[in-house]
């Protein structure tokens, strides 16, 4: 794997960390949304571990996450969906990233996680976008 | 957007001729590069040319069918309006145009017509990533991944809306 693939690769799985904290967060404060949370919680959780394989075999030492992410973001409904289509918006473009120096291979997953995270903002009430993630 | 989006993806493009079977697409994007400022590459891929022309004819249906409706459900039209500024968007930055595109609004009532062009739209976006995967060029499969997620988007949206 090249450097450059492999640099784009520990910034989407950085995302994923995130990701991982925000749903947990908001399915423990905003009770309205706890079941969407969950649902998103569990697919960054599975997205995360194929990153941290990917990267394992790769030969590189994953990053990790981070303590906490802010925690003023997520206290209203209203809050937590901006939030969450923020992130989902960040994961596109490292999705993107990971397109343009992945091989076949990787482009492929990064083309699902693409799709993924697109759908989930437009889930978390985000306006469509003609090129998410490439802005 | 979509012009800027070009220059975003940093795609280059033949200047001159290229092989006659993409040779309409070649030019077009051609047209939109110079338009930019952006420098043509000599030796375009003639397989990523058919992909952005498969691209612009499959995006030049979703624009002409969602108008359609737009025409035909007057009580969509202020749902459907973006999704077509949208749509447009994208169109554009392949170097389509719906000048040659007569399609006519699905049948059926408001519903069943967006949940027409959300399946056109679905379809399109996964033809999008087969060729963002296997496009040669990084920046033509970035582009085309963003749009396939992008028209992922817009069939949820019109779903959504049905």
């Amino acid at each position: 794997m090249k450097p450059e693939e492999q640099q784009a690769l520990q910034t989407w799985l950085a995302l994923e960390h995130e990701a991982v904290w925000l749903y947990g967060q908001v399915g423990a404060r905003v009770r309205d949304l706890a079941g969407a949370a969950r649902a998103s919680y569990d697919a960054h959780r599975t997205e995360r571990d194929h990153l941290l394989t990917t990267l394992h075999a790769a030969g590189a030492t994953p990053v990790g996450p981070q303590l906490t992410y802010g925690d003023e973001l997520v206290s209203n409904v209203r809050q937590a969906r901006a939030a969450a289509a923020d992130l989902e918006h960040r994961i596109c473009a490292a999705c993107v990233t990971v397109v343009g120096l992945a091989g076949r291979a990787g482009r492929t997953r990064a083309v699902a996680g693409l799709r993924a995270a697109a759908l989930a903002a437009i889930d978390w009430d985000a306006d469509p976008q003609a090129f998410p993630g490439l802005r | 957007m979509s012009r800027r989006t070009l220059l975003t993806a940093g795609i280059v493009v033949a200047a001159a001729g290229g092989a006659a079977a993409i040779g309409r697409a070649t030019s077009t994007l051609d047209d939109v590069l110079r338009a930019l400022g952006a420098q043509p590459h000599p030796e375009p891929d003639p397989g990523d040319m058919e992909r952005v022309s498969r691209a612009a004819r499959d995006q030049a249906v979703i624009v002409a069918t969602l108008s359609a409706v737009a025409e035909q459900h007057r009580d969509a039209s202020a749902q459907v309006k973006p999704l077509i500024t949208l749509a447009n968007d994208q169109l554009d930055a392949v170097g389509g145009s719906t000048a040659n595109t007569d399609v006519a609004a699905p049948e059926g009532d408001r519903g069943t017509a967006l949940t027409a062009v959300a399946r056109l739209a679905a379809r399109s976006a996964r033809a999008r990533e087969q060729d963002a995967v296997t496009a040669e060029s990084p920046e033509v499969a970035r582009l085309l991944a963003s749009m396939a997620g992008g028209l992922a988007q817009l069939a949820r949206t019109l779903r959504l809306a049905a």
